[in-house]
């Protein structure tokens, strides 16, 4: 009986339950590539699929971490997610030329290096990207990863910065949003990132000079510098930064 | 009868003219008798008129004076006299023209009767009726001339004078030798012997009425008076005829002048100019060259001077005249410069001057030009198109305003991430490749657009009512701040020192002494702060998006946005609900 590893990121149960009579069968087989499954006893893995381009038929439980990438979906995501489906898998599908789909059960978005697929590079951008959508940017904003390579994201917390508790934490990050978000809209235009607040959570996308002025700006807004300061900062950095280039 | 009704009509004259003064004031008390006078004097005159003349005359026979004007009157005069004047031109011509006849007689007693008849029947104070007259005269001293010719036996000599007649000496002569021959055998002591030197003078006053008696008036029949040629013609006064027909003796006198230029001025070119005053050569040489005219009972008397004679008199009267002029001081309008107290009061408002004026003259305000006026108001007023003067203010030269205002958007962007990156790629690369292509004006664009613009400024100029010329703007000049030496070390010789930035550009100069923090006293502390505070001030005033001008701003969207499927479907179905609603109810009504 050969047992395998249990692979930490994968949180499915093993999709192919190794049965006893397969195995005495000895037709286990060990890596999941490819669409050629030969064997007929395999059970096939019901999942639910909302729009499968390929029927994937896995015999394998584990696929193997360069092949495939599993980006786990988080409750308030969900809906969007499913709204923006279209518009998340068509680029990655056509013009990374990977197979994607989105494990209902498990609440993971998975995606694999197909047969097709040039690069194999692309599936981590495409992680990313379905990542940083999955963290709260806009498919649009997200879409940038795919297109440019020098984009990162950039995820801390509040209490990396500065330790608050109650209701500072509340005025500090009501400080970083502004009164309709202006604040922070304000720092994204001038410094060319967008930026996500999750409750203590800060994510910035853009490019890593970008994001530094971004991580700049919010750290001082955290330790408490008014907006119009952080502004004022913001311009002149932005001006230089501009003039640079 | 004639004469009693002449005399009447001079009569009345004499008393409506009594004082000429009146006359400047209008009269209207004795209007009716001067009109009754005036066509008195002309029936009378045109009936004494001679018929020859009545035939050809344009004149009427008798005056109208009831109801016409002054105007009318006098233009039936004037008819009469036009006519008579070129007659008498022509008559006084003729006679001038044989002047010889032209001698009035001589005094002698039996020819006294006849200047009187003449002067008699020369009373007519009408300007009418002189040429009868002196036709009458004239014919009347011709014959007077002939008889006296011929009393005379005349024969004139070059030395006949006044007193000295060259005829009656030889006369005197030959009666003398007669008589010495007579005497001789008579006596002998009388003539050529001894004469008694004791004896008394008696001979000369026995020989004269009376020697000691001598008169002026009996060897000069003299009495000074003017000769006009003018007055020959005015023979209006019957008293003065004291004319003895003697030769006259003419001084000269200053008024000889005058004569002279009178009678020049009378003359007619076509006849041989008649000459009242001065005679000529010719008449120098005859005797009988009795010029008389006479004014007021003045007489002259002719002197026969010669020709350098009379040229010397006129040039010695030229020549005092001359020295009156420059010798007595000039009237006041030619002393130059003269003040008011220089010259008479009031004298200026006399004088008419002549000078330019250098400034425009008032408008000539006359009813055309208040109409046009008023109209155009009007026409203004309905148009509403007023002249107000609109506000200007002066452009503020800021310097800063070159530097492109960096603008904080405060909303979200449109452009997703990957646009914007998308967008900065683009213009990197259009930037590294040089030339920026886009919207090139084409060059008759341009050509057209600068020109227009500079025919509209001219035309601004010539016609807006309140003109600005533009304000010089500010140039431009982009400056590098690059240090001086790597400027220096580069090759190009165009690049000066004066591209680069100053020392003032690159840091201020800071305004009073230097001072360090310990130094600083109260006030300066605070003016410190106060600078701080107003800067941060500034710094935080973050320009609004619609502040700028590019920018405007939108329409918000009232719609909630929708977030959750449940709201979503929740609405979906409510709009549906509604709208079969409205439909069913119509449904029912029909």
């Amino acid at each position: 009986m050969e047992t395998e590893n249990i692979n930490v990121d994968e949180f499915l149960p093993a999709k192919n339950p190794i049965k006893l009579s397969n195995i005495k069968k000895g037709v286990v087989t060990e890596s999941g590539e490819g669409m050629d499954v030969e064997e007929q006893n395999v059970i096939k893995k019901k999942t639910k699929k909302f729009k499968l381009k390929k029927v994937k038929k896995n015999a394998e439980p584990n696929e193997s971490k360069i092949k495939m990438r599993k980006v786990a979906v988080p409750a308030h995501r969900y809906t969007p997610l499913r709204e923006n489906w279209l518009k998340i898998f068509t680029p990655i599908v056509e013009h990374l030329l990977l197979q994607v789909r989105f494990n209902t059960k498990s609440r993971n978005v998975e995606i694999r290096v197909g047969p097709e697929t040039k690069d194999d590079a692309n599936l981590q951008k495409a992680a990313d990207f379905v990542k940083a959508f999955l963290y709260g940017f806009d498919v649009e904003d997200a879409l940038a990863l795919l297109r440019l390579d020098d984009l990162f994201v950039e995820s801390f917390e509040i209490k990396d910065v500065k330790t608050l508790q109650g209701d500072h934490l509340g005025r500090a990050i009501g400080r970083l949003a502004g009164k309709a978000g202006r604040t922070k809209f304000t720092i994204e235009n001038v410094t060319k990132t967008r930026i996500v607040l999750a409750d203590s959570k800060i994510h910035i996308l853009g490019s890593y000079q970008n994001i530094a002025l971004a991580r700049r700006a919010i750290c001082n807004l955290i330790m408490g510098s008014p907006p119009s300061k952080v502004y004022g900062n913001l311009r002149n950095v932005a001006k230089r930064v501009a003039e640079r280039f | 009868m004639a004469n009693a009704k002449m005399q009447n009509m001079i009569d009345k004259f004499s008393t409506l003219t009594e004082k000429p003064v009146k006359y400047l004031t209008v009269q209207d008390d004795i209007k009716k008798d001067i009109k009754n006078l005036v066509k008195s004097l002309y029936d009378f005159t045109k009936s004494q008129e001679q018929d020859s003349k009545t035939k050809q005359s344009q004149a009427l026979k008798k005056i109208i004076v009831n109801d016409f004007d002054e105007e009318q009157i006098w233009q039936q005069i004037e008819i009469q006299n036009s006519q008579c004047w070129d007659q008498l031109v022509w008559d006084v011509a003729n006679s001038m023209s044989s002047k010889k006849d032209l001698t009035f007689p001589i005094q002698f007693p039996e020819d006294r009767a006849q200047p009187d008849e003449a002067c008699s029947e020369n009373l007519s104070d009408n300007e009418n009726k002189q040429l009868e007259p002196h036709n009458v005269k004239k014919s009347k001293v011709k014959s007077k001339n002939k008889v006296n010719k011929q009393q005379l036996n005349t024969r004139t000599s070059v030395v006949d004078d006044q007193f000295f007649k060259l005829q009656d000496m030889e006369k005197f002569l030959v009666n003398e030798e007669k008589t010495e021959a007579k005497g001789k055998k008579s006596n002998d002591d009388d003539d050529e012997g001894s004469i008694d030197m004791f004896d008394e003078i008696e001979s000369e006053a026995s020989d004269n009425e009376g020697g000691k008696e001598m008169m002026y008036s009996d060897f000069f029949n003299d009495e000074n008076g003017d000769e006009n040629a003018e007055s020959y013609d005015e023979e209006s006064n019957e008293g003065d005829i004291d004319r003895s027909s003697k030769k006259k003796v003419r001084f000269a006198e200053p008024n000889s002048d005058e004569s002279e230029i009178d009678d020049e001025n009378t003359k007619t070119d076509e006849h041989k100019k008649p000459r009242f005053g001065q005679p000529d050569a010719e008449e120098s040489e005859s005797d009988d060259e009795d010029m008389v005219s006479q004014v007021n009972g003045e007489k002259h008397v002719e002197e026969k001077k010669s020709e350098f004679e009379l040229r010397q008199q006129r040039l010695k009267e030229r020549i005092s005249k001359l020295e009156e002029k420059t010798l007595t001081e000039a009237p006041w309008q030619l002393k130059g410069e003269i003040d008011a107290t220089k010259r008479p009061q009031n004298s200026l408002l006399e004088e008419v001057l002549d000078f330019d004026l250098t400034t425009r003259p008032p408008p000539t305000i006359t009813e055309q030009t208040t109409v046009t006026l008023e109209g155009l108001i009007k026409q203004r007023v309905k148009d509403k198109a007023w002249d107000d003067v609109i506000r200007k203010e002066k452009p503020v030269d800021d310097q800063l305003l070159f530097k492109k205002p960096e603008v904080l958007d405060q909303s979200k962007s449109k452009l997703s991430l990957a646009q914007v990156y998308e967008t900065e790629y683009l213009k990197q690369k259009q930037a590294l490749s040089g030339e920026v292509e886009d919207e090139k004006e084409p060059e008759s664009h341009t050509e057209i657009r600068t020109a227009m613009s500079k025919l509209f400024s001219k035309l601004d100029a010539l016609c807006h009512y309140h003109y600005t010329p533009k304000a010089p703007q500010a140039e431009v000049k982009i400056i590098s701040n690059t240090p001086a030496i790597s400027m220096e070390e580069v090759a190009p010789i165009a690049v000066s020192d004066a591209a680069l930035l100053a020392p003032e550009e690159v840091k201020k100069k800071r305004k009073g002494d230097l001072m360090s923090k310990e130094e600083r006293t109260q006030t300066d502390k605070n003016r410190e702060r106060r600078k701080k505070k107003k800067l941060q001030r500034k710094k935080g005033q973050v320009m609004k998006v619609t502040e700028h001008r590019n920018t405007k701003k939108g329409v918000e969207s009232s719609e909630k946005s929708l977030k959750t499927s449940k709201a979503f479907f929740q609405q979906l179905n409510d709009e549906a609900t509604s709208l079969i609603k409205s439909k069913t109810k119509k449904n029912v009504k029909k």
